[in-house]
């Protein structure tokens, strides 16, 4: 049987969903452990035997990820023309004999079983099949009888809101993530980190929950914790701690002693040195904070930035900063004052007793806090503990 | 416990980059430079604030420190918040809901932070060979 899908992004048939974008781009282009969501739709499609996956988007061609070419035929519509640029799509693939065609809005990211939803379309023996959850929303995944080109042509006329005669339905009662917002696309990276979508991470799993891609560096002074994904040419150096299903995408650099905690970076991002970035979804000089719903821009490249995209001009800046950091160490050597302050002799020092010891322990009740003092107890300290620690 | 200081409340700009935060340690250099300054910084209006932020303020309560001022942190806004989260700086700061808190607070003994917090009472304990006292703590709530 020739089956076909035609994967539409960019416009959305309800208020609700209207954002779907993430620092302009397509929520459905970002990377979600090692892979864009579309890259892992289509995918998808092929495995469950669909033979040719079109993917009609109205994104800009620059926004498009790497790696097109290999995951199914992708079309540009013209601004205002993509619901008719989708018909002709339709039209060509029923002009070349496809029996059935899979339509799908990403839209929200499902857990779909789409051979199953073929078969329960040509059981119904209708000409198209709408795929909706449990509660009766619609998915914006469609089965159309390949020759019903009439009624395929009304339904994208309408924009996927009316139906020339009727559906049947498939209700998926799987897996659903809406993907519209940046919390939607860090909850996707906790489910495949977590095991409990049908993704698997792009990477080799090093240990138990930790999956490292190709060519990614880790400091042996950096701290990875379970479950976490490193993607491919990422960089954690020296004394960094990632935890708690944070993804850090493809080429993302984590600088020295910055903690990241349940974090999804965009590809290409830049972490400075000492941060603590937690609960976030980080990447094109923003931060989305998600326990604080809200979402900073940094004109500032020391703190997040953007790590360059290009090898060879990335090679090239790490070689100007090495050659830049000698001379620099070696001017600050000869000129810069020296605040080491002049350490007592080594006898002197076994002589005095530790300060620990100067007072006698009875004094201890005197400069204990008490609530009749009303001062902050200054022996109360927080600790923050990270996993094993 | 009253003070006779005065408490001066200054609105921070809504963008503290390298240019406004160098204009607004302008501003506040005669502050700083008083007897034991008392600062609130209201940081409501901020949407944007980078490292020469964050700089500008550890500079500020490092000045206002070696007087022995105190200076507190006033409605900050969520982006400030972000900003001072992700560099580490928000646990230097005491910060308050409203710059009328952060006043009221350079009158009380008890900071308003605290009030909701337990504090470590210590419960003293003598060893029975009266070589010395060790000293514990159990919290309960203030």
């Amino acid at each position: 049987m020739d089956v076909r899908a035609i994967v539409v992004l960019g416009a959305s048939n309800s208020a609700e969903t209207t954002q779907e974008n993430i620092a302009g781009i397509p929520v459905a282009f970002a990377d979600v452990v090692g892979k864009p969501v579309i890259f892992r739709i289509v995918d998808d499609l092929r495995s469950n035997g669909v033979n040719l996956v079109s993917v009609v988007t109205d994104a800009a061609i620059k926004e498009w990820p790497n790696g097109t070419g290999s995951h199914g035929t992708w079309v540009h519509a013209p601004n205002d023309q993509l619901w008719r640029t989708v018909e002709h799509t339709f039209a060509d693939a029923s002009n070349a004999g496809a029996e059935l065609v899979l339509l799908l809005r990403v839209g929200a990211y499902a857990d779909i079983n789409y051979s199953d939803v073929l078969r329960a379309h040509i059981d119904q023996r209708h000409h198209v099949t709408r795929v909706i959850d449990e509660l009766g929303r619609s998915l914006d995944v469609y089965a159309i009888t390949g020759s019903r080109r009439n009624d395929a042509a009304y339904l994208f006329r309408h924009e996927l809101r009316q139906f020339r005669s009727g559906c049947k339905f498939y209700t998926h009662t799987g897996y659903l993530n809406s993907l519209a917002t940046a919390q939607d696309l860090r909850n996707l990276s906790i489910d495949a980190l977590m095991q409990r979508v049908h993704i698997v991470p792009e990477g080799e799993q090093i240990k138990p929950g930790v999956w490292v891609g190709r060519g990614a560096q880790i400091h042996r002074r950096a701290r990875v914790l379970s479950p976490a994904f490193i993607g491919a040419g990422a960089r954690v150096r020296a004394a960094a701690v990632i935890t708690r299903c944070t993804a850090l995408e493809h080429h993302t650099v984590v600088d020295c002693g910055t903690v990241v905690e349940n974090v999804t970076t965009l590809p290409h991002t830049y972490l400075g040195a000492g941060l603590d970035v937690t609960h976030a979804v980080v990447g094109r000089h923003r931060l989305w904070n998600l326990k604080r719903n809200v979402e900073v821009e940094f004109a500032d490249s020391r703190l997040i930035g953007e790590a360059i995209a290009n090898a060879p001009l990335r090679a090239l800046g790490s070689l100007v900063s090495l050659a830049s950091f000698l001379p620099a160490q070696l001017l600050r050597g000869i000129f810069a004052p020296s605040h080491r302050e002049s350490s007592p002799s080594l006898p002197e020092a076994i002589q005095s007793p530790a300060a620990a010891l100067e007072s006698p322990a009875t004094t201890l009740k005197a400069s204990a806090p008490s609530v009749d003092a009303g001062e902050f107890p200054a022996n109360l300290v927080i600790a923050r503990r990270y996993g094993n620690e | 416990m009253e003070t006779s200081r005065p408490v001066i409340v200054k609105r921070m700009p809504d963008r503290l980059n390298q240019k406004q935060a160098r204009m607004f340690l302008r501003d506040i250099q005669p502050l700083l430079n008083t007897d034991r300054p008392q600062l609130v910084f209201d940081c409501s209006l901020i949407r944007q604030m980078d490292a020469a932020g964050v700089d500008m303020l550890l500079h500020c309560m490092a000045e206002i420190m070696k007087r022995d001022g105190e200076l507190k942190l006033a409605a900050v806004s969520p982006q400030a918040s972000v900003v001072l989260e992700l560099t580490r700086t928000d646990r230097l700061f005491e910060v308050f809901e409203t710059s009328g808190d952060a006043v009221r607070s350079f009158y009380r003994f008890l900071p308003n932070a605290m009030k909701n917090q337990p504090v470590l009472v210590p419960k003293v304990a003598h060893i029975a060979s009266g070589t010395g006292t060790t000293t514990d703590s159990a919290p309960i709530a203030a």
